[in-house]
């Protein structure tokens, strides 16, 4: 298996964390894993993204323009990713910021209203997680149990009380698929 | 164990692995991760981190340190090794042992804080005015940043120079999957101590010696001067004492190349194509080497990890089509021996993030080898890595 997938959103929708969440999940499966966050201004207040690579060979560049999947959590990051992923990407859109639908025939496109289902678990914060639930049904790279015990393991302290909520949002994620 | 880490974390245990007991730094991108490492890590073994006030502070107090006998560490990027320029002259004149961590970014100036290059390998060849010889190592994966640092420490220690890591932003903050069993851990070199009777603190008896090293605050007496000295360490006009001062600072590093060739060769019998890399643009070359391959291609590969002095019996040994020896346990320089088969390069590939600076040096030696050598450059200045196929599409 060989994944290359970008994650990007605004400063503070979580973006780093879902990609954080993917890298240790693929870890805890044996792949070779490379995670790297963008750098610099855009984290304040532009766009923050992040890339993961997953695959079963050892990886030799860990960035990549032409993404096997994506996830964008806002509009900017859907004008510029989605225009860049390779012919028959896995591309799931937050269409609960993102107007836009995607022209290109020959992508796999899941419009999840991921602000809309997080606000409904009762924290908004969890959109990013729903996205990433998303993902991972779609393109079945990672075991749902795995997530789940990477999410007991990485989650902060400070958030440890929305453990079960994290977990129920990536399935509800998974369930539009 | 299998970890996730990036090339900070690599680094760092790297140094602290080899003894590294004094850090001083000032935050700049992207090196910081390296010196909020050192100044956790090192509080935690009873070592000395210092974020100091600005950059010629930070090296001037890892300098008083080392002559003191501390193992030091600094870290920086582009703008941050211009201001270290003239304390890095002085601890080439007094012959103190300084490992010096630049993580390249875009230049000129403050450049890209954000984005990452290789354009400092022709600047900390010549960091130093007067044109003297240093000693650059340059990692291009997690292992390597572990070892490669402590054999830096080695090395400064050995030769008693400071000692380049130059790496850049991707390999420093990207984190990857590793198996830190398989990191290899040196042999740890400490200064050769002070000889017993009378000291003079830089009397080499040969021209390529190292000479012995006595603390300062020690029993012993000992200088240390930016100016011109004799074996005394005071300062000298006499053209003999100035000749034989200069002379050993270029021979103590000069006369030892052999020692100071890190390499790794994955030949192939054939091939018609070499690509000579480091650092992170080696990885963009792995990935289009592998690409070539499976398109049925012959292509050999060199990882350069010594960047200077240049590892030139490598280079020439590679071009020849020769296989690197696996070194011996506690070897420090590796043999080639064995033939694959007839010489059969005739086009060398070498893919740098700058304008071709180190393919300068690749062409001198390739073209006097062979002139018929065709030496291509695959060079991006754009805040972007190498794409394989940029590469590979050049391997005949």
């Amino acid at each position: 298996m060989h994944h290359e997938i970008i994650i990007s959103g605004f400063g503070g929708q979580g973006a780093l964390f879902a990609g954080q969440l993917l890298a240790y999940g693929a870890l805890a499966e044996g792949r070779h894993v490379t995670w790297i966050p963008s750098y610099g201004p855009e984290m304040r207040g532009g766009t923050a993204n992040c890339t993961v690579i997953i695959s079963d060979e050892e990886i030799g560049s860990p960035l990549t323009r032409h993404p096997t999947g994506a996830l964008v959590l806002n509009p900017p990051s859907f004008d510029r990713f989605e225009p860049a992923m390779k012919t028959d990407g896995v591309l799931i859109v937050n269409s609960s910021l993102v107007a836009t639908q995607s022209k290109r025939g020959d992508l796999r496109v899941v419009y999840v209203a991921a602000n809309d289902i997080a606000a409904e678990l009762g924290a908004i914060q969890l959109a990013n997680v729903v996205m990433l639930g998303a993902l991972v049904q779609a393109t079945g790279m990672l075991r749902f149990e795995t997530l789940d015990h990477v999410l007991d393991e990485h989650i902060s302290a400070r958030h440890r009380d929305k453990l079960p909520l994290n977990k129920q949002a990536l399935r509800r994620g998974a369930a539009l698929v | 164990m299998r970890e996730f880490m990036d090339g900070a974390e690599a680094i760092v245990r790297g140094a602290l692995k080899a003894g590294c007991n004094f850090f001083a730094g000032y935050p700049i991108t992207p090196a910081t991760p390296i010196m909020l490492k050192m100044l956790r890590e090192l509080s935690k073994v009873g070592g000395i981190g210092i974020q100091g006030e600005d950059e010629i502070a930070s090296i001037g107090m890892c300098i008083g340190a080392a002559m003191t006998g501390m193992k030091t560490l600094t870290a920086t990027s582009g703008p941050g090794i211009s201001l270290y320029s003239e304390n890095i002259g002085m601890a080439i004149m007094g012959e103190v042992p300084l490992v010096i961590v630049d993580v390249m970014r875009l230049g000129p100036a403050t450049g890209g804080a954000t984005t990452v290059s290789q354009g400092d390998v022709q600047f900390l060849r010549w960091v130093t005015s007067g044109g003297f010889p240093i000693i650059a190592l340059a990692p291009s994966s997690l292992a390597d940043c572990y070892t490669l640092t402590q054999r830096a420490f080695n090395l400064a220690e050995k030769f008693r120079t400071p000692v380049f890591i130059a790496t850049d932003k991707e390999m420093v903050i990207a984190q990857q999957s590793v198996e830190t069993d398989a990191f290899e851990d040196l042999e740890i070199v400490n200064r050769a101590p002070t000889a017993e009777g009378n000291f003079i603190p830089y009397h080499a008896k040969k021209l390529a010696d190292v000479p012995a090293f006595a603390p300062v605050g020690g029993a012993q007496i000992t200088r240390l001067t930016t100016s011109m000295h004799d074996e005394h360490g005071m300062l000298t006009k006499k053209p003999s004492n100035v000749n034989k001062t200069s002379r050993h600072l270029y021979q103590k590093i000069e006369a030892h190349r052999d020692e100071l060739e890190f390499v790794q060769l994955d030949a192939q019998e054939g091939a018609q194509t070499l690509v000579v890399a480091y650092g992170i643009s080696a990885r963009s070359a792995i990935e289009a080497v592998r690409l070539a391959r499976a398109a049925g291609k012959r292509v050999a590969m060199l990882t350069i990890q010594s960047l200077w002095p240049l590892p030139e019996q490598s280079l020439r040994a590679a071009l020849r089509g020769n296989v690197a020896a696996p070194a011996e346990p506690g070897e420090e320089s590796r043999s080639f021996v064995s033939r694959v088969g007839p010489p059969s390069i005739t086009r060398v590939i070498v893919p740098e993030l700058n304008f071709g600076q180190y393919r300068l040096e690749i062409e001198r030696v390739a073209l006097l080898f062979d002139s018929r050598l065709e030496v291509i450059g695959v060079n991006r200045v754009d805040g972007e890595l190498i794409e394989p196929e940029e590469i590979s599409q050049l391997v005949n």
